[in-house]
């Protein structure tokens, strides 16, 4: 029940911040948007099998033209059924692509005693790989955010309480119908860059968010890559530590959904804070903001750590990118 | 039964014994089965290859239509005797007489 009427708050709430948003996109953010579907559908199409690829993309790109020719609804809202059949597609993928190797596995003898696992330098490099994937098509989609005018930026932070309310949901949903996913078992680069890019899809959000706020110069982007660069090693060497402790893992593991999804809902909150005291100066703000944003990083920071490699890592990039932004600008 | 029967899986096969003889496309079904397209599209994979569904493409014209065929299912016999069993399994599950019957059940044994 509870469920129920946080559920619908939430839709209502992102149903609003959606219309006012896209209404305020122009017609040629809109033209540009609309190549994101099939851009993720892309994505997706690597991860399918290699014998049923061409057949999967040519029915998943089939539905998307249909969504954006002849389903009801203004194109803004074909555009926003067409980008969640998108996402939806990449997490099929992953599915498939999952069973599809399990399926293999069983058939061929083990090479790995027990589960597969990923070598060190694929894990290193699949990461690098898969989160460069994620932040170009972020930063296209920063570009269309940035018809967004700044004084209605702060609707954006709708964008990751919707993304963490409804991961929250899901993860109650799961937890009182004894469904536990387990995490997937990944081998290979291809495999590391797999479970980022399709865990990524929520994070394209959170990224072209971040990358938005932080909009102006090329150089403060410049530096926004740099800072995802650092801590995405900071990252690998503490998902290394940390799995080698097997009861803070296991702890992690058990509660690593829950504390994902407050870490989004917790962004968003940022976001409105971030947003209102945009313009505003001073020491103050500069080490609230700060504060503010490492303690949510930590939060989520243990989220994302858990298993190497299944949640998410870049909330705690995104925020924490977002705070050193919010202190140097009350800097100034 | 080689198909792990989940919650979706039972909506998913529900639409599809609505009405047997309909073809059945992949948005379609997300709609009518309110299961997302992340979840649909591995069932469909899965049921596809335990031979439960039998695939087909529309047939239209691309040129006319102005976006390409889309790929359609529907049951197979097969799929059709499997997918009646597993719903009427799960109808006699979660009959409120069997209900009462499996929740009681345990309680009143354990009694002395």
């Amino acid at each position: 029940m509870r469920t129920t009427v946080l559920l619908a708050l939430l839709a209502l709430a992102g149903a609003f911040a959606v219309s006012v948003v896209t209404g305020m996109l122009s017609q040629e953010a809109q033209t540009r948007l609309a190549r994101l579907p099939v851009a993720l559908l892309r994505i997706a199409r690597i991860l399918i099998p290699g014998e049923q690829r061409d057949e999967w993309y040519r029915e998943l790109s089939a539905e998307l033209s249909y969504i954006a020719k002849e389903t009801d609804g203004l194109p803004v809202t074909r555009l926003l059924k067409g980008l969640t059949f998108a996402a939806g597609a990449i997490r099929g993928a992953l599915a498939i692509r999952r069973s599809s190797d399990a399926r293999q596995q069983s058939l061929a003898p083990r090479n790995p005693p027990g589960r597969g696992r990923a070598t060190v330098w694929q894990i290193w490099v699949g990461q690098y790989a898969g989160n460069a994937i994620l932040i170009a098509v972020s930063l296209a989609a920063a570009q269309g955010l940035t018809f967004v005018p700044d004084r209605w930026l702060w609707l954006l932070g709708w964008l990751p309480i919707t993304i963490g309310g409804r991961n929250l949901v899901s993860t109650i949903r799961a937890h009182h119908c004894g469904e536990h996913g387990s995490p997937a078992a990944v081998t290979g680069l291809a495999g590391v860059m797999a479970v980022i890019i399709a865990n990524g899809a929520d994070n394209i959000a959170i990224y072209a968010l971040a990358f938005r706020l932080s909009s102006g110069s090329v150089g403060s982007t410049a530096l926004t890559i740099a800072v995802f660069a650092v801590l995405t090693a900071v990252w690998c060497m503490a998902g290394a530590w940390l799995v080698s402790r097997h009861r803070v893992a296991k702890i992690i593991e058990r509660r690593g959904h829950w504390i994902a999804s407050a870490g989004f809902i917790m962004i968003g909150v940022y976001v409105f804070y971030k947003t209102a005291v945009l313009g505003a100066a001073g020491p103050s703000h500069l080490a609230s903001g700060t504060l503010v944003g490492s303690v949510f990083a930590t939060a989520v920071s243990a989220a994302a750590l858990f298993a190497g490699t299944n949640v998410d890592a870049i909330p705690v990039l995104a925020v924490l990118n977002a705070s050193f932004h919010a202190g140097r600008r009350s800097a100034r | 039964v080689t198909v792990r029967i989940t919650l979706s899986v039972v909506s998913v096969l529900r639409c599809f014994l609505q009405d047997p003889d309909r073809a059945r496309y992949g948005y379609e079904l997300t709609r009518a089965a309110g299961v997302p397209a992340g979840t649909l599209y591995p069932i469909l994979d899965r049921l596809h290859k335990e031979g439960w569904l039998r695939d087909g493409w529309e047939e239209i014209d691309p040129a006319e239509a102005g976006r390409p065929a889309r790929r359609h299912y529907r049951l197979t016999d097969c799929g059709l005797a499997q997918a009646s069993a597993v719903v009427a399994g799960i109808h006699a599950q979660t009959e409120p007489a069997a209900l009462r019957a499996r929740l009681l059940r345990p309680r009143l044994a354990g009694e002395p």
